[in-house]
C-alpha cells in the first residue's frame, strides 16, 4: 500500500465513521445489507460460518490432540517436530492454521502466547479467541509481566519456573501442550481430552484434574 | 507504522478481564463479521488488511470490538478495490447487484475452511544470514507502513533460537509485493527490553525477518 493509499484508507475509516451509526453492532449491520443486496453474500452462508465456527472449529479440537500426545508418546514427539502434518492428517487444517508450532510446558518451563500487534491466534485448532486474549490489557501486559497477569487467571507460578512469552508476530501460530495433570493415570484419550481448556492450551492455565470445560 | 495496534508492553490497561466461560458470538455482529471476512476474500494481502485495521482512528481501534474493527477495514478494502463505494454502504442502497449469491451448507464451509488454510513460506536464492546461536540486533527505526517488529523489541539484542525457513515479508506484502525473507525465531531476555523490575525474569520469543535483524559484534 502506498503512502497515498495508506492516507486514503484512513481518510476512509473517518468518513464512514462520521455517517455510519456510533453501535459498533449496527456498523455491522450496516455492511451486511450492503453485502447481500450486492449478491456478495447469503444470509445462509453466513448463517453456515456462525455455526461452523460456534460448534465445529474450537478448542475441542486443540484438546483432542493434547490428550493423544500425553497418552502416545510418538504422536508427541511427532507434535513438537511437525504439527502441520499431524494437524493436516487429522483435517484440522483452516484459516490462521497454515504454520502450526506447539510448545511444551513441563515442571520448570511454562508457555505463553499473546499476539501483541494483532490478535493472531490458532484458530483451526482453538475456534475464535476469547475476549481477554484480544484485549488491550492483556496484549500490553503479558510481555512484561507475565507472571502477574497469569495471577489473574488465576495461576501463581512459582519462582524457579521459567517463563517463556510467545509474540506471534509472523505467521506460525502457537499451541501451548500443557502439563499432564497427577492422578490422571485410570482416564481415557477422551477423558483427558475433556480436562484440557482452551485457556490451558494458550498459557494462561494449568490443566486440573477435576477441571471442568468452561 | 508506530500506531495504536503496537500494544506491547505499553502501561495503564489495568487487569485482564478473564471470562473464562467465553462462548463465541454471544453479540451475533462479531459472527457475522467473522462470515463476511471468510467470504470477502479478494485479491489484496493479508498484511494489508491488517495494515488497514492499524490505521483505524485510535479511538476507535481500541473501543470497538474486535470483529466490529475487521467490518471497518473490509468496508476500506472492499471500497479501495471497487467492489463497494462508500454512498452504497451509508445509504443501504446498492446500485446494480455484482455478483450472485451462494448458500453455502455448514458442510461447504467446514471444507472451504480448511482449504483456506494459507501458507506463507517460499523458496529463497541465498543462504540465511544467521546460524542458531547467533547474537543479533534489532532494527532501530520502524518502518512508515506496515512492519512486524514491535516497538517493545527494537533496537534490542536477542539471539537466534531457530531458523524457520524463507516467509512473505510483510512490509512488502501489505504493499502487493510477494518477497521471500529469512524468518527466525530470537530470544530476548525481559531485563534487556523492559530494565530490571527484580522479579524472576522471563524470555520473549518474537518471530523476526532478516530485515529486521543485524549482527552483533561480540566483543567479551
Amino acid at each position: 500500500m502506498a503512502h497515498d493509499d495508506h492516507e486514503h484508507a484512513r481518510e476512509l475509516h473517518e468518513h464512514l465513521l462520521s455517517h455510519l451509526p456510533e453501535e459498533p453492532a449496527l456498523r455491522v449491520k450496516a455492511l451486511e445489507t450492503v453485502l447481500v443486496r450486492k449478491g456478495l453474500i447469503s444470509p445462509q452462508t453466513i448463517d453456515a460460518w456462525i455455526d461452523a465456527y460456534s460448534n465445529h472449529i474450537g478448542p475441542r479440537r486443540g484438546a483432542e490432540l493434547v490428550a493423544r500426545a500425553w497418552t502416545d508418546e510418538g504422536f508427541k514427539a511427532r507434535l513438537l517436530q511437525d504439527a502441520g502434518t499431524v494437524v493436516r492428517e487429522m483435517g484440522y487444517e483452516g484459516v490462521e492454521g497454515g504454520h502450526i508450532k506447539v510448545v511444551e510446558n513441563t515442571a520448570t518451563l511454562h508457555n505463553v502466547i499473546v499476539c501483541t500487534l494483532c490478535s493472531c491466534y490458532p484458530w483451526s485448532l482453538l475456534g475464535i479467541p476469547p475476549d481477554w486474549y484480544k484485549s488491550a490489557a492483556y496484549r500490553s501486559r503479558v510481555v512484561r509481566e507475565p507472571r502477574a497477569v497469569l495471577v489473574e487467571f488465576g495461576l501463581l507460578l512459582e519462582d524457579d519456573v521459567q517463563v517463556r512469552v510467545w509474540d506471534s508476530s509472523a505467521e506460525l501460530r502457537y499451541l501451548v501442550l500443557p502439563e499432564r495433570p497427577a492422578g490422571t493415570e485410570h482416564l481415557s484419550e477422551t477423558e483427558l481430552a475433556g480436562l484440557v481448556t482452551r485457556n490451558a492450551m494458550v498459557g494462561t492455565e494449568r490443566v486440573s484434574a477435576t477441571a471442568v470445560e468452561g | 507504522m508506530d500506531g495504536i495496534h503496537d500494544l506491547g508492553g505499553r502501561q495503564g490497561f489495568g487487569r485482564v478481564s478473564v471470562n473464562q466461560d467465553y462462548v463465541p458470538f454471544q453479540d451475533r455482529a462479531d459472527g457475522v463479521s467473522l462470515a463476511l471476512m471468510m467470504e470477502c476474500t479478494f485479491d489484496w494481502p493479508l498484511d494489508r488488511a491488517r495494515h488497514v485495521k492499524e490505521l483505524l482512528p485510535p479511538v476507535t481501534y481500541l473501543s470497538d470490538p474486535y470483529f466490529a474493527g475487521w467490518a471497518m477495514t473490509y468496508m476500506v478494502l472492499l471500497i479501495q478495490s471497487g467492489h463497494l463505494s462508500a454512498d452504497e454502504i451509508i445509504s443501504g442502497q446498492v446500485i446494480g447487484a455484482s455478483a450472485t449469491q451462494v448458500d453455502r451448507t455448514l458442510l461447504d464451509v467446514m471444507e472451504l475452511n480448511r482449504t483456506m488454510a494459507e501458507r506463507f513460506d517460499g523458496a529463497i536464492d541465498g543462504p540465511p544470514g544467521y546460524a542458531i546461536g547467533d547474537r543479533v540486533t534489532t532494527a532501530f527505526h520502524g518502518a512508515p507502513g506496515h512492519t512486524r517488529l514491535p516497538a517493545y523489541a527494537r533496537d534490542k539484542r536477542g539471539r537466534i533460537i531457530a531458523h524457520c525457513g524463507a516467509h512473505v515479508f510483510p512490509d512488502e506484502m501489505a504493499l502487493g509485493h510477494r518477497v521471500y525473507e529469512h524468518l527466525y525465531t530470537v530470544a530476548f531476555d525481559n531485563h534487556d527490553l523492559f530494565g530490571d523490575d527484580g522479579k524472576p525474569g522471563h524470555e520473549l520469543l518474537l518471530d523476526l525477518w532478516e530485515p529486521y535483524l543485524a549482527s552483533v559484534e561480540v566483543t567479551e
